[in-house]
């Protein structure tokens, strides 16, 4: 590390939302985050002009900045850009060294990292061609039930016992679900189902990977209750936690700002 | 008992992995030899005193410990049981015997035989072609196993065994021959469920403990009434079918089902075991010279002969030939079912399904258009003939 | 054949005008030169003419020493790799093509998961595209899919296959019974062509395949050197090679090739990558033979080189002993079940397919190896678990990943290297310079 402050920014434009992390000498100076839009590249502008917005720093100040996640190429004002894999486990191994295995669970992809140290990725799996595990699987679901997903946390810490959910497709789930309302089987039921079946395949690519304590996890729906306290039961672990400060979702964009902040 | 009440208790027999008569064998110090595959001659198992049981997917609902191994792209059978095995569900077995079968029953053996307790494993070769020239191979691997299962249980199994063991289980194969035979008459005492769960039970139960509740049930349908009415009478084909659910969804749609050409069903109990000859020649004689399966090279033309045979026995007006998805085999079957059927008077439905699968909404449309078109066939037939329709 | 002879169908004048587009690109290229040499093979086998001549189809297990054997003198019987016809369309020809022929087959009923060498040729006899057989023979290696070919060549092609049977075990017994029915496949092959094997014949095929042999194994040592020094996608044609060109002047000669330029371009200095050679990693699977250019990206944008795969390496097994005719059998038993490539590693246990690749990585000094799942072989998606367990205790990295080797639509172009560059910039990479 050089003597002199270093200011770097992450940027990571996901499937659903996009993230934007401003660094300054290695501490969190301000974050954003937004919906993805069909124009990345504008939604690239945005979320990292409200970041900066945020901070109070120029943009001219902004001394290297990566770009990451799905759309992270139309970024085209990064220095550089760096896969969502890397930026996962260099965010999360940036807060907590410890961790040696990362669960992404974000809109369009799943992906379970076990990383050695310092942030080395040793391997990592991710979810089929299909949305089964995803955080758009649970938005479809919702969509099903006619709820929000917060609703459905909200009810998912009712009583009752997880309903079997057993097929992993959109499609079918939903005329399972349909199947399920019909049968009046109790919605908290459905839902811990719902979020089981979730659990059940995260877990399935987390063996894959060969885990190891401790487990972190990250993206949009590490914030979802119902689907953590399913996978901490599956996985038999409870998860280290991030800083209070820190949003689960903003560890890409975190990652790559301390990528960034590596560089020259 | 009634009828009804024998069903039950064979259905509950079918629910999970292990049943109550299995779980009494073992508690008065019996074993149980797990198999997989119709080729396997679970006669062997029987001549050591081990009870045959035929490995299947019950009460899975879940492939999560099966795909940290295998992909998606393996069939849901396959992985429903590996699963199970994975789960420690047949952990009760003292035993399991698999074979060749198919390329992904034998990826899953790599697995069992790596990742389970299971005190006796082992995998035997059965040739792919029922050429003259090959049985002596198979028979080389039957005494193989033989031997395996002698040193590995001490036991002994000699040709008076064996012969015994043949005559055990032909009993069992006429009782079921007998009982299946019911579904020829044109208003069957059972249905197509009922008589897939008898099927069914007869391979993961004690074969006294079967062939005393089939004796009771043959007594108690000749008392009941009778199905009562179904718009046509179907045949299913194919390989593994462990499920009288998914042939329930065939009748609750109209569709009587009254064969089971399948590894469960037919496969089972059809053609004894020669009781003339020496018994382990007459064995590999019935295993390896039956009526193929799709894993059989060359074999289709015997398989429709006999299908077409049996279509005609039990009055059928329709197949449907049901593959798990991503079953190579038994989908090369289905394609030349589907070459035959363009000159063949015969109807047929390929469906494919997945195993242990929740919600058959659309397979329900798909069979009910089945049957619809049978329907309407039949009435062109008989406006041709100058009858009235049905 | 019904059609007038110098009527190309449009299907096949897609592989010519690929071929001449192809050579063309590559003539001056004094790094493509085992490419050019590939591309005349092809062309030449293409051109041969079969008219009046018996036609023995031998499917992908196979190797054609016996039927080249049939008759007194060359050429009287014609051995055709049936499933050489999709792959050369994929190499040189129209993947648009080869996906119409997967859809119409489909569209007759042919399951999507069979693989799509297979579902191809059956798509390809159904359309009446390939000459008309006397026989066909089949050996049921490496997969469940060789059975479905076997009776839909019957089907189809309304002749009786013959079909051999390899066992799951491995040993000497194994070769026996397996050389026992090769005694049987020589009564039917005799039968159905009318001539009878030449025993004099077949010692000098099996004679020249041990001249192909014992260059390709000189060959693959100069590919072990660290650059590598020949181009990565040579190494795929190695089961075409075996396949269709064993026992032929035309297969040792590409052998000969192929040593002669990595020799030559080693002791240069020269290597395949364009710039650092960053990555070498084995490649234990099916190649993406419908984009042999991606083998040429990868070594230009990412400095990775496959010094060998699955499809290219032959072991000594490969050699024929040619002392007497039950030697001849029993070897050639050998070379079909414990050389051809996919039936030696996907025969027995996972150990056959683990040892191998950890063996090759080895040999080849590698950094990594590739795990390609083509979506028919339910041999590597039944694998894949207990490959990631043995490599994961060595340490060795695995990239695996679902594509079909026919056809662009299961994983594209880009999804391939947006896996291959996340895959060397993610994990290799870092590891190099730890």
């Amino acid at each position: 590390m050089t003597q002199e402050v270093k200011i770097t920014a992450g940027i990571d434009i996901g499937s659903t939302t996009s993230k934007a992390v401003i660094l300054v000498d290695g501490k969190m100076a301000s974050y954003y985050i937004g919906d993805s839009t069909v124009n990345p590249k504008k939604t690239a502008r945005l979320v990292f002009q409200e970041a900066l917005n945020r901070s109070g720093i120029d943009e001219k100040e902004i001394q290297y900045i990566v770009g990451t996640g799905y759309g992270r190429a139309k970024v085209d004002f990064a220095h550089e850009n760096i896969s969502e894999i890397s930026c996962h486990a260099k965010g999360s191994y940036y807060l907590l060294p410890g961790v040696r295995t990362i669960i992404d669970i974000g809109g369009q992809d799943t992906k379970a990292i076990s990383i050695s140290p310092p942030g080395i990725i040793r391997e990592y799996s991710m979810n089929d061609k299909c949305a089964a595990g995803t955080g758009r699987f649970l938005d479809f679901m919702a969509r099903t039930m006619g709820m929000t997903i917060q609703k459905m946390i909200d009810i998912h810490f009712e009583e009752g016992e997880p309903a079997i959910i057993s097929n992993m497709c959109s499609v079918f789930a939903e005329s399972e679900v349909i199947n399920l309302i019909n049968e009046e089987v109790p919605l908290p039921s459905i839902i811990k189902g719902l979020h089981k079946s979730v659990a059940n395949r995260v877990n399935t690519l987390v063996q894959r990977v060969g885990p190891k304590k401790e487990y972190v996890i990250t993206g949009g729906v590490a914030k979802n209750k119902g689907v953590v306290e399913m996978l901490e039961k599956t996985l038999g672990v409870k998860f280290a936690s991030f800083p209070e400060n820190i949003d689960p979702q903003i560890i890409g964009a975190l990652g790559a700002a301390v990528i960034a902040s590596e560089r020259k | 008992m009634n009828k009804n009440d024998i069903i039950n208790v064979f259905q509950q027999v079918l629910e999970n992995p292990s049943n109550s008569f299995i779980e009494q064998w073992i508690s008065d110090g019996g074993k149980v030899m797990g198999y997989y595959c119709s080729l396997i001659p679970p006669e062997i198992f029987t001549a050591a005193g081990i009870t045959p049981y035929r490995i299947r997917a019950a009460g899975s609902d879940s492939t999560d410990l099966a795909d940290v191994y295998v992909s998606s792209q393996l069939c849901t059978f396959v992985r429903h049981m590996l699963n199970l095995a994975l789960g420690g569900q047949f952990d009760f077995l003292s035993g399991i015997v698999a074979m060749n079968g198919c390329d992904q029953a034998r990826r899953a053996y790599d697995i069992w035989e790596k990742k389970t307790d299971i005190p006796f494993k082992t995998i035997i070769s059965v040739p792919r072609t029922p050429a003259n020239y090959n049985i002596e191979w198979f028979k080389e691997e039957l005494k193989k196993l033989i031997k395996a299962i002698e040193n590995h249980f001490s036991v002994k199994i000699t040709p008076q065994s064996l012969a015994e063991a043949i005559k055990f289980h032909n009993t069992t194969r006429r009782k079921l021959a007998q009982f299946n035979d019911l579904r020829k008459e044109p208003d069957p005492p059972i249905n197509g469920y009922e008589a897939s769960i008898v099927n069914i039970a007869a391979q993961i139960m004690p074969l006294k403990d079967f062939n005393d509740l089939i004796d009771k049930l043959l007594q108690a349908v000749g008392k009941e009434k009778r199905t009562g009415r179904y718009r046509t009478r179907l045949i299913v084909s194919g390989g593994e079918m462990d499920e009288p659910e998914f042939v329930k969804i065939i009748e609750d749609q109209g569709g009587l089902v009254v064969y089971e050409d399948t590894c469960f069903g037919a496969r089972y109990y059809e053609e004894p075991v020669s009781e003339e000859e020496d018994p382990l020649n007459s064995i590999a004689n019935r295993y390896f010279y039956r009526i193929p399966c799709a894993r059989m090279g060359n074999s289709f033309d015997r398989r429709y002969e006999n299908l077409e045979k049996i279509y005609r026995e039990f009055k059928a007006e329709g197949i449907i030939s049901q593959i798990l998805v991503h079953c190579i085999l038994n989908s090369g079957f289905s394609f030349q079912l589907k070459r035959k059927a363009k000159t063949s008077e015969i109807s047929t439905l390929l469906l494919d399904r997945e195993c242990r699968m929740k919600g058959y909404g659309q397979m329900k449309t798909r069979v009910q258009a089945f049957i619809e078109s049978i329907e309407s066939k039949a009435r062109k037939e008989d406006k041709y003939n100058g009858r009235t329709s049905k | 054949m019904a059609e007038p002879v110098n009527e190309i169908p449009k299907e096949f004048a897609e592989i010519f005008a690929g071929i001449s587009r192809i050579y063309k690109e590559n003539k001056n290229n004094p790094d493509a030169r085992p490419f050019i040499s590939w591309i005349t093979v092809i062309k030449g086998l293409l051109e041969k003419d079969l008219s009046g001549i018996p036609i023995i189809y031998t499917n992908l297990g196979n190797s054609p020493e016996l039927v080249l054997a049939l008759g007194d003198s060359e050429g009287e019987v014609a051995p055709f790799g049936f499933e050489a016809i999709g792959a050369t369309q994929g190499f040189f020809g129209s993947n648009q093509c080869n996906m119409d022929i997967i859809d119409l087959i489909e569209a007759n009923g042919l399951s999507a998961d069979v693989c799509s060498a297979d579902k191809l040729a059956l798509g390809y006899m159904l359309k009446k595209l390939l000459p008309p057989p006397v026989g066909g023979v089949f050996i049921n290696t490496p997969c469940d899919s060789q059975i479905v070919a076997a009776e839909g060549f019957k089907s189809i092609m309304e002749v009786e296959p013959f079909i051999i049977d390899v066992p799951y075990s491995v040993g000497e017994k194994e070769l026996h019974y397996v050389a026992k029915q090769l005694r049987e496949q020589i009564k039917y092959l005799e039968q159905v062509t009318g001539k009878k094997l030449n025993w004099d014949r077949l010692k000098a095929i099996c004679e020249e395949n041990n001249r192909m042999v014992e260059l390709l194994l000189e060959w693959s040592d100069w590919r072990k050197r660290t650059p590598c020094p020949q181009m990565s996608k040579v190494v795929t044609f190695g089961f075409v090679l075996l396949n269709t060109l064993s026992g032929t002047p035309m297969g040792t000669w590409y052998a000969s090739e192929l040593l002669e330029d990595a020799k030559e371009r080693a002791l240069a200095g020269k290597k395949a990558v364009l710039g650092e050679e960053n990555v070498r990693a084995i490649w234990f699977g099916d190649p993406i033979w419908w984009n042999l250019p991606f083998y040429d990206w990868m070594e230009e944008e990412l400095g990775m080189v496959i010094p060998m795969d699955l499809f290219g390496y032959v072991t000594a097994e490969a050699y024929i002993d040619t002392s007497s005719p039950d030697t001849i059998l029993y070897t050639f038993a050998r070379k079909l079940t414990r050389v051809m490539p996919m039936s030696r590693q996907l025969t027995g246990s996972a150990e056959m397919y683990i040892d191998d690749i950890i063996s090759v990585y080895n040999q080849f000094n590698a950094d990594c190896v590739i795990f390609p799942g083509n979506t028919g072989c339910k041999h590597m998606w039944g694998l894949l678990g207990l490959v990631r367990e043995a490599l994961r205790e060595l340490d060795i990295p695995l990239l695996a990943f679902e594509f079909d080797l026919f056809d662009p639509r299961t994983k594209s172009e880009e999804d391939f290297k947006e896996d291959f560059r996340r895959f060397v910039n993610d994990i290799i990479i870092p590891r190099k310079n730890r």
